[in-house]
Formats: C-alpha cells, structure tokens, sequence
C-alpha cells in the first residue's frame, strides 16, 4: 500500500488557515438536512410561534387596519372650506389651487343655493335645491344611472333629489325661474358625502362666488398641516370670514383606535415571541445535548469555539427561515379566512423575521453552552 | 517536521492528579508509543500533548513552542492545521456518509472542499474502504470504521498524529493494516503518537514512553 499522506506531508500541500465562510454555511446546511428530526422540530416551534402571533397579534392588527380604514374611509379626511355668512366671496379658481396641493385627493367647489323645479311636471313635482358644481365631482359621487355633466347646462341629480322631482329613468329639464339644466345622470354618494344627495348639481358658464370648498386628503394624519395650507391657498373677497374646518374629533378617536389596538396588538406579539424564545431555546438545549459526542469530536479535531457556536447558530437559522415561511404563510391565510382581512404585509413580514431572530436569541446560550463543553470529558465517556 | 514535548508536565481532574511532573520528546519518523497500566494517565498525557487538555502545570511544546496555555481559538486552530487524532472508538456521524466524515477536518483547516475531496477519496482508496464512500457509517464494519477514522485523520495532511488505543476495538487483522498505515505515516517524516495498552504494539514502536 502506498504511503496515504507522505507526499502530502512533506510537501505541505495543505494551507493551514481558518474555516471559509462559505465552507462553514455550507456544512452548516449539510448538517441541518442530515438532522432532520432537530432541524425539524425547531422549524416546527418557529412555525407555530409564527402562526401563534399571527393568529392573536395579526389578528388584532388586522381588525386595527380594518377599523382604521373604515374611520378613515373619507370623514376624517375631509376638509371644508364654507362661507357661513355669505359675505366671504370664495373665488371659484380657489378649487384648482387647493386641488394642486400636495396630499390633496381631490377638491370641488359648490355655489350658491336657488330652488329648482321639474319643467315637465311643475307644481306636480317637488323641489330640490339647485346648486353649480366647480371642479370634477369625486369617485365617490359616481353616477348610478346616466353620467357625470360635461357640459355648460348639463346637471346630476342626487338620488334623493330625483325622487323629489320625479325625474323619470334620472333624466328631465329643472329650473329655478332663470336658469335651466338637463339632468343626465342620478348619483349615490354615500354616507360621508350623503348631503349630495339632495342637490341637482349642474356645470354653470359662470360661477361668481362659492359657498363651499370641499377637499379630500390623501390620508388622515396629514388633514392638520393641510387644513393650514389650504387656509393660506383660498382666495377669497373677505378671507377672515372663511371658515377651513375637519372632523377634529373623529380625528381623535382615529388616534385613540388606532394606539389602544397597537398598543393591544403589540404586548400581545411580545408575549408570544418571548413564550416562543424559551421554546426554542429548550428546544436547541434538548439538540446539542443529543449532539454531545458529535460537536466533542468537532472539537477535537479542530473546531473552535465561535465555529461551534457558528454551527448550531446556523442551522438553528436554517430551521427558522424554513418554520417562519411555512407559519407566516399559514397564519397569514388563517387570519384571511377568519375575519376576512389579511394581515398588513409588513406585519407579516416583520413577524416572520423577528421569530427568526428570536430563534437565534433562543439559540445562543444553548450553543455557547455547547462551545464552552469540554470536548475531553465528552470524548472519555463510551 | 514537528516536534512535541512536555516539560514538567502536571495534569489534574480537579484534587486528582492524573500524570505529574513528566518530561518527554516525541521524535517524527517514527512511531511512539504511550503505555502503562490503566489509570496510569496514557490518554490524559495524549489529549494534553494533542492541546486538548490545558496542563495544570509544567508545559507542553510543539516545535520548541510553548502552547499548551495558548488561547483556545490558537489551539483549535493548530489542532486544525498541524494535528490529527485518532479515538478508540472511530467517532464517526452517523448522520454524514463515510467520505463527509473524512471532510471534516479540513473545513476546520481552511482547506478547500474540491482538494479534501480528492484527499480523502486517495485515502479512503488507500486504506481499500473507496467502495464505501457513499455509504452511512452504521454500514460499515468497525475495522472499516476505524480505517474511516485514519482516513479523517490524516485528511489535512497533519504534521503530527495522536491516537488513543486506535486498535483496541479491532481483531488482529484490522489492527496490523491500522499499525502498518501508521508506520508508514511516521516514516514519511511526521510524529506519531499512540496511547496503548497492547505489549505487542509497543514491542513495535520506534519509541516508547512508559507511565507508572
């Protein structure tokens, strides 16, 4: 038999060095599939902590974004801007100036008021207040039947005007004595927006002065800065008698709802991930325990301390990453299917990662206690 | 060529004392035996010349180079680069097939896989356990294993070889191909250390260290 290592021996082939990187993630990889009970009971644990904090924290974030988004849908973030008294003179131009604001989702302006009444059936029909429309009427004022006014003279009616003034299939001439307008379409503004619907709004060739200015923000923390920057915009004959006003105190509560279920949501998610820290860590303690005589003889044959260390870090990480996708995508889907809202994705995300951390957190005393092991009263013992 | 020694050498397993004040060199070239009675200290001295073990007193010397108080990250890294060791029981895991098992040290040692790789498989060729590469350690016999196990040891080509009864599990005809790789080891110009209690063994080695 030849020599095994003599030429290699005197010629000193082998470099002398530390553990590449890449080496060391490499076998750290090898180990967690060649250990599949280990990497798959940490994986488990993750997964559960997971699904766990998804299933309570999640949950509660999830009702939190839902009821936010419902505070927030448009009353906290619209802004009016009126004439109480009629003597402020609101200049209609000041619509397309609020509308170029920044954070501004869109702006129209309504002038004065007069009575008007069906042509085809007067004195049959009701009356409903007549109102010209500066700007383009917003989504949420979408027509039901017909279609938005383009034109001089052409007019919506709101649902409860339409009814008023018996407007067959949402569409009739109406008059207040000196002007009038064809009505081509019927909209249903909803709740936040409802006041529309009793108004026949019509695009007038001219507007001298509007009554109010309504303005939606892109998103209900911004209203207080913008409500000041809209009161520096308008352009007004009496600007000291305009009034700029939010739902203050809606705005409030959205705050309030908003903290007490953060507030809620995250003492709940500590909770679970420090349960889901002592899971892990007595779940890794029970490995390296079973792995004594394996990471002995690393040792023994070169292994140093922090590689060890690195080792059980690594396929702990290995076993999170694989736990947190499979818990995070089940918790996810569970949420979903039980209260009909997703979890935000940043929260999902945010979770997943922190159980991995918190399984490396969990990990480390147990690989410290295994690094710090003296690998010659494991290896003495058969 | 390396050295090793121990210069009043003092080891202890807390109020016992295992091995005291001893002074040995251990030549390259040849084989070196440890022996004694049991109990006598033969695989404390080993693991303390192997830097496994801080001495208690005296010291231990590689190359004329006091290290066994070193920190342990130089120890591990020197049992890396320059040593091998070789345990009564083959110690191989069981998880990992025959040729990762012989991997092992040189990822340790910083050598690159494809080298190892090719190390090992002329090891294992070597030593006639090549048709068992692939295969989990639980499949092969414990003369193959402990064969496995030289082949681990001597993977980074280490200067020096430690081994602790490496023949004491093995029948005659496993323990002369394990006796016969370890002389021919030494004789390439490296140190050879082995703890035993077989007379014949030591009978054969080229130097001997004798423990009371």
């Amino acid at each position: 038999m030849n020599p095994p290592a003599r030429a290699s021996a005197e010629s000193g082939r082998t470099v002398p060095g530390r553990p590449r990187s890449g080496a060391v993630v490499g076998d750290a990889l090898r180990s967690a599939a060649a250990q599949p009970v280990v990497t798959g009971t940490t994986a488990v644990v993750t997964a559960l902590v997971c699904l766990v904090v998804l299933l309570t924290a999640g949950r509660a974030a999830a009702a939190e974004r839902a009821v936010v988004a419902s505070i927030d849908a448009v009353g906290t973030r619209l802004i009016t801007v009126s004439d109480p008294q009629g003597q402020a003179a609101i200049d209609p131009e000041t619509v397309d100036q609020v509308a170029a604001l920044e954070g501004v989702r869109w702006a129209f302006g309504l002038g004065p008021a007069s009575d008007g009444r069906s042509v085809a059936l007067p004195g049959r029909a009701g009356v409903a207040a007549m109102r010209p429309v500066v700007g383009d009427l917003p989504s949420e004022a979408a027509a039901v039947r017909g279609r938005a006014p383009r034109a001089v003279g052409e007019a919506v009616a709101g649902t409860d005007a339409a009814a008023a003034l018996r407007l067959v299939d949402g569409a009739g001439a109406v008059s207040d004595g000196s002007t009038v307008v064809g009505v081509v379409g019927v909209v249903d503004t909803g709740e936040d927006l409802g006041f529309l619907d009793a108004l026949v709004l019509y695009r007038a060739a001219s507007v001298p002065t509007l009554s109010q200015v309504y303005v939606l923000a892109d998103d209900a923390s911004t209203v207080p800065e913008l409500q000041r920057r809209i009161a520096a915009t308008v352009r007004a004959g009496e600007p000291s008698r305009v009034q700029v006003e939010a739902s203050a105190g809606v705005l409030r509560l959205r705050d309030a709802v908003a903290g007490a279920l953060g507030a809620s949501s995250r003492q709940l998610m500590l909770g679970v991930l420090g349960g889901g820290l002592v899971l892990v860590s007595v779940t890794v303690l029970s490995a390296v325990q079973g792995r004594r005589r394996d990471l002995g003889r690393r040792r023994a044959v070169g292994a140093s301390r922090s590689a060890i260390v690195v080792l059980v870090l690594l396929q702990t990480a290995v076993a999170g990453v694989m736990g947190a996708l499979v818990g995070s995508v089940g918790g996810v889907a569970a949420v979903a299917l039980a209260t009909g809202v997703a979890p935000p994705g940043s929260f999902s995300a945010g979770v997943a990662v922190a159980t991995v951390l918190i399984g490396l957190v969990g990990a480390a005393p147990p690989a410290l206690l295994a690094a710090y092991r003296d690998p010659v009263r494991i290896l003495r013992v058969p | 060529m390396t050295r090793v020694a121990a210069r009043g050498l003092g080891l202890s397993y807390g109020a016992v004392t295992v091995v005291s004040a001893i002074d040995v060199a251990l030549e390259p070239g040849c084989v070196t035996t440890l022996s004694g009675p049991s109990g006598a200290g033969k695989s404390t001295l080993l693991y303390a010349l192997a830097l496994l073990l801080r001495p208690t007193s005296g010291e231990v010397l590689w190359d004329g180079r006091p290290v066994g108080r070193v920190p342990d990250g130089v120890r591990s890294q020197l049992r890396a680069s320059r040593s091998g060791f070789v345990f009564q029981d083959a110690m191989l895991d069981p998880t990992r097939s025959v040729l990762d098992n012989v991997l092992e040290p040189s990822l340790y040692a910083g050598v690159p896989r494809r080298e190892a790789r090719r190390r090992a498989l002329d090891l294992l060729d070597e030593l006639g356990v090549a048709h068992r590469a692939r295969h989990r350690p639980g499949e092969v016999s414990g003369g193959q294993a402990q064969r496995v196990a030289l082949c681990r040891s001597l993977v980074t080509s280490p200067r020096v070889l430690f081994c602790d009864e490496p023949t004491g599990n093995l029948d005659a005809g496993a323990t002369e191909i394990v006796w016969s790789v370890l002389e021919e080891y030494a004789r390439g110009g490296s140190t050879v250390v082995v703890a035993t209690h077989d007379r014949g063994l030591v009978a054969r080695a080229g130097a001997r260290v004798e423990l009371t």
